[in-house]
């Protein structure tokens, strides 16, 4: 089987037709992706900053990064379940996205991400707060989780912006340029 | 009378520059939604019971505003793209009422009731509301193209 007709038997999948076919499961499931993201991704980011020193200062990392490491799961978990829900339904559209693959290539990334750093950061927060100065391993940690993040959203933005050279493949998954020409801004009414 | 020329207008004719504007719009949410969830848990009960709400309203300010600032301005510019048509959807009037009520909430009520010493159920109210209010606000974005 192809990679094409794998994804369409993918998307043919019963409930995965009925999110797709809705009128409102869609920008549903959508929504809660888009304010989980607003919430957790926050959290990340916070994460990321207090490791830098730009926020939380007086808060020990160690205390920062335990009280956030379940919240932070919990929203991992809703966000991946949403966008599993979203690709799968339109996995048509998704599998030749150019965007989708490197948003999953840099989902991929913050896997490595997490075990590369592991031990020297993230698995030993209390270390980090004895020591004098924030180690420098620790601020590569949180530099690559921000760039790897903001990289995650910003792909997955785009892949709504992304258009087949055969038309007949698909149109863009969603955009929310309501005055766009009719390439992309079609989609609002396409749904 | 002034026309408005929306092809005049970057968004429309530059194909970088809608989605480019759109990410600054989604992660700056994320900056200050999150920071403000941080507030909003506290509040709950459900996180840095170390702290008090006022501290951690003090330590995550400045991001929330660096983020609002950035969130609107980058909102103010998608809505450039084509204003006739934003103000006509109802999923974008819906959406500009909750923002303005999320943040007015957020530096009145939520701020004064994190910098004093709340009761529990105050607290847990406040927080409740006020998470739901900023939660609200990415809904209604997504709504915008589906109404």
């Amino acid at each position: 089987m192809s990679v094409a007709e794998i994804s369409h038997q993918i998307q043919s999948i019963g409930f995965l037709t009925y999110i797709r076919e809705s009128g409102y499961t869609y920008p549903m499931i959508l929504s809660i992706h888009l304010a989980t993201i607003a919430v957790f991704g926050g959290m990340i980011l916070m994460t990321d900053f207090r490791i830098l020193g730009w926020a939380m200062r007086e808060v020990p990392v160690s205390e920062v990064y335990g009280q956030l490491r379940r919240w932070k799961q919990l929203g991992f978990v809703i966000m991946v379940t949403m966008g599993l829900l979203l690709a799968t339904s339109e996995m048509d559209k998704y599998y030749g996205n150019p965007y989708f693959l490197m948003k999953m290539s840099l989902l991929l990334l913050v896997a490595v991400h997490a075990i590369v750093f592991r031990k020297s950061v993230y698995g030993n927060t209390e270390a980090l707060d004895r020591a004098p100065q924030m180690p420098a391993v620790a601020k590569v940690a949180a530099i690559t989780s921000l760039v790897l993040w903001i990289g995650i959203a910003s792909c997955g933005r785009w892949i709504a912006y992304y258009e087949p050279k055969d038309k007949d493949k698909g149109k863009p998954a969603f955009s929310l340029n309501i005055s766009a020409p009719p390439a992309v801004a079609d989609v609002a009414l396409w749904k | 009378m002034l026309i408005y020329d929306l092809n005049a207008n970057p968004l429309n004719s530059n194909e970088w520059a809608f989605p480019l504007t759109e990410c600054f719009h989604i992660t700056s949410s994320a900056l200050s939604i999150g920071m403000i969830a941080l507030v909003d848990l506290r509040l709950l009960g459900l996180a840095f019971k170390r702290q008090t709400a006022g501290q951690l309203v003090k330590d995550t300010g400045l991001w929330t505003l660096a983020g609002l600032i950035i969130v609107i301005i980058s909102g103010l510019l998608i809505f450039s793209s084509d204003p006739i048509r934003y103000i006509n959807n109802s999923g974008y009037v819906d959406k500009m009422i909750l923002l303005v009520l999320a943040i007015i909430f957020n530096y009145t009520i939520h701020r004064k009731v994190a910098f004093s010493n709340p009761s529990p159920i105050v607290a847990k109210l406040v927080g409740a509301i006020s998470l739901l209010l900023w939660i609200s606000v990415p809904f209604g974005g997504i709504w915008i193209s589906f109404v």
